[in-house]
């Protein structure tokens, strides 16, 4: 059962691929040889993201609690309604960013890696893996941004790292305690 | 007496019993004289088909450039020819002449995969490198599979002529898919002729793979789909070689990159680089 199944993936997996290859756009002697590759290769990799200090600012004000608590204190409802919409868009925003970043940054090593001799299978996985955790962790962030908006984000996190140090103190607690003496009664 | 020429399966022709799986049209007529019109159509249209594309392979001139390819398609027609006049007219020489063709088939249709593997990844050593690695990690496993099979009992090597061939053309399979994953990976650039070869022969390989297994596993009640599906597959196969091989394309140009290139590891570093920093800022989203 377990080969009839693995049979019918492959076959299957290989019906879905060549439908994939046979959608995409040619490439002859008339062209140039992927020229939206070519374009990927020369597309500067996310080495080049705004310096470190101005993301940080820009962190800061996208997902800090700052703004939103002048807000709350001075402005009506619906401005704060419409706040939270403008950050929620801001947010988005910067994450799309961040994506196509790495999207970039994969397509340049795509582009060049392809055609190296050197090429290691281990440290491709290595960085497909990577590229995917970074995409997952894109997507739940998105799905934090639309079900909370981007203030909650850090609270968020902020609670599940309480959490999380409140428990690892329990288990420190827990593994310094001796074991009970065994029942005198038992013996 | 009854005549039952389903593929694979037991045929009784004058009171003797055989065993035949028509190669690429699958016909399942009572007799060979009541052969379905339908089938005898797709035959036909098959042989039809073959003699098209080995046409505009002469005239177009790309039969120099994909020899085994071409050796193929004229196998496979002389074959059908072959089986069509000896179905028809020397039914009981059938069953033994069509293992010796369908087995002669598949040798070459490994020439023809290997043949693709060469054209897909002719400029890209990398890709061919990863490749064969992915490759040979494959069918480690798989023989792992099968001692571990014949450590529980079962049997190493097929039993029947249909599961040796459904297990040689899983391997051709296996190789093209990864062959298929890695140029959809790194976007190797494919020419009209040879995405045309890989694609028709990917999916005849495939369609293959699962009808066999349907087949095997589903047993009589496929029986009747199958003996449809398989030659109108094969038929569809044709017609994408008959459209992408119409005219001869020559390959791509060579593609111009930076030195970069030349130093994996550098380039590796580089990427990496950039993904640590699109995790930090996401890392940093999170927790001021």
């Amino acid at each position: 059962m377990n080969s009839t199944l693995a049979l019918l993936a492959i076959g299957f997996l290989l019906i879905v691929l060549l439908g994939y290859i046979l959608r995409r756009p040619e490439t002859g002697s008339g062209s140039a040889a992927g020229s939206s590759d070519l374009l990927a290769a020369q597309t500067v990799p996310a080495v080049c993201l705004p310096l470190e200090e101005r993301q940080k600012e820009l962190l800061d004000r996208i997902f800090g609690p700052e703004d939103w608590e002048f807000v709350l204190n001075r402005a009506p409802k619906e401005v704060q309604r419409l706040f939270l919409r403008e950050r929620r868009e801001i947010a988005f925003c910067w994450l799309s960013e961040i994506r196509s970043r790495a999207k970039a940054a994969m397509q340049f090593h795509i582009a060049h890696a392809r055609r190296s001799e050197k090429m290691q299978a281990l440290l491709e996985i290595r960085l497909l893996i990577d590229y995917f955790l970074i995409q997952a962790k894109c997507v739940f962030v998105a799905a934090v941004l639309l079900l909370r908006g981007p203030i909650a984000l850090r609270k968020m996190f902020k609670q599940a790292g309480g959490l999380s140090d409140q428990l690892r103190n329990l288990l420190e607690i827990a593994s310094k305690v001796e074991p009970l003496a065994s029942d005198p009664r038992g013996s | 007496m009854v005549l039952k020429p389903v593929a694979g399966r037991i045929i009784f022709h004058k009171g003797k019993v055989f065993e035949a799986f028509p190669f690429h049209a699958t016909i399942s007529g009572e007799t060979s004289l009541a052969m379905k019109a339908s089938e005898l159509i797709l035959w036909c249209a098959s042989i039809a088909l073959e003699s098209l594309v080995l046409a505009r392979g002469w005239m177009s001139g790309w039969f120099k450039e994909y020899v085994f390819f071409f050796a193929y398609v004229a196998c496979v027609l002389i074959q059908d020819i072959v089986f069509l006049i000896i179905y028809l007219f020397h039914f009981r020489y059938y069953s033994s002449v069509y293992w010796y063709g369908e087995f002669f088939s598949l040798v070459i249709g490994c020439a023809v995969a290997w043949e693709i593997f060469h054209l897909v990844l002719l400029r890209f050593p990398g890709v061919g490198l990863m490749a064969r690695n992915v490759l040979l990690f494959a069918l480690i496993m798989v023989f792992i599979k099968a001692l571990d099979d014949r450590w529980n009992g079962g049997v190493l090597w097929p039993s029947t002529a249909i599961e040796l061939e459904r297990n040689l053309r899983a391997i051709q399979a296996l190789s093209l898919t990864v062959l298929a994953g890695l140029s959809v990976y790194y976007r190797i650039p494919i020419t009209r002729n040879v995405k045309g070869i890989f694609s028709g022969y990917g999916l005849f390989v495939a369609t293959g793979v699962v009808t066999l297994t349907l087949r095997a596993s589903v047993g009589k009640t496929f029986q009747t789909s199958w003996v449809f599906l398989q030659p109108f597959c094969y038929t569809a196969v044709l017609g994408i070689w008959c459209a992408a091989l119409w005219n001869y394309e020559p390959g791509g140009v060579s593609e111009t990159l930076p030195r970069i290139e030349e130093d994996y590891q550098s380039l590796a570093r580089l990427t990496k680089d950039g993904l640590i920093q699109a995790r930090v800022f996401l890392g940093k989203a999170m927790r001021p």
